[in-house]
């Protein structure tokens, strides 16, 4: 049975029954048995447990995978893949560790290097201000 | 001679061989080194490939395990095989109908195209990956 009580290094848990949508951020560790889609930041460790789903941007210091998950991950310390993972996206990480059976489709970036080098995430844009400024008549 | 007299080595000797080009399935001997598919005429290696030095080709086509040793350095524009151990560095694309193991020191730059992934901690890997169980399967038709 999954374990969905809360202990030391996961505090938070989002439960089989919830579903999440938005951006979210922790600081220690987090265990997803639920639905996820949108943005995860955090430090700390994710546990994307076997019946979870999750289409979601993570940047976290540790990731383990065993559910369905989409989006992009990327982890300072370490991604693992296990056997029962179901995982579709760009992956950049230090350390990668993929149990046989767990199923990758996209591109994968692992190495020292891999996650200092790491393109910045450009923050979205407000729209440029127009030359003409609005409310106002054009001469 | 009677015909039942010919010496047909008996099943526990056979081993199934995908093509590694039309994808189907044939049944081979254990010792066999090389064949022509049935299906398609192309010319099969079945052995085993060690690579302990550096070595650039422009293809490296077996069905057998290619192993990458640690002081090994391959350079190329493909591996088609039927499993992969890298221990050491490999650059180009892969397409193995077996598990591919990558070992905690190892480096693949290249595309990765397997039905299994094992991954120790600390490789490099740069690249599109696509790790299905269905792939390497072959038609059963």
């Amino acid at each position: 049975m999954a374990d969905t009580t809360p202990n030391q290094d996961f505090p938070t848990i989002l439960g089989p029954d919830a579903t999440f949508k938005g951006e979210l951020s922790y600081e220690k560790g987090m265990r997803l048995h639920g639905k996820l889609e949108g943005k995860v930041n955090t430090p700390g460790r994710l546990h994307i447990a076997k019946e979870a789903k999750m289409q979601a941007d993570v940047d976290a210091g540790a990731i383990t995978v065993e559910g369905d998950v989409h989006g992009n991950l990327s982890a300072n310390d370490r991604i693992e893949l296990k056997q029962s993972a179901r995982y579709e996206g760009d992956l950049r990480s230090s350390r990668l560790v993929v149990d046989e059976g767990a199923i990758l489709v996209g591109h994968v970036t692992v190495g020292p290097d891999a996650v200092k080098n790491r393109p910045p995430t450009t923050p979205a844009k407000p729209a440029l201000p127009s030359a003409v400024p609005q409310n106002q008549p054009v001469k | 001679m009677a015909q039942g007299d010919i010496n047909v080595p008996p099943p526990d000797d056979r081993h199934v061989v995908v093509c590694l080009y039309c994808d189907k399935p044939q049944e081979v001997g254990r010792k066999t080194q090389s064949m022509t598919c049935k299906f398609c005429n192309k010319s099969l290696r079945l052995v085993d490939m060690p690579f302990k030095a550096y070595e650039a080709r422009r293809s490296i086509e077996t069905c057998g395990v290619v192993t990458v040793e640690k002081k090994g350095n391959v350079v190329t524009d493909r591996i088609l095989c039927g499993g992969l151990v890298v221990r050491g560095k490999v650059k180009g694309n892969i397409l193995s109908r077996g598990p591919v193991m990558v070992g905690p020191e190892a480096e693949i730059k290249g595309d990765v195209t397997a039905p299994a992934l094992a991954v120790g901690a600390g490789a490099v890997l740069d690249g599109k990956y696509d790790i299905r169980p269905e792939i390497g399967k072959g038609q059963t038709t």
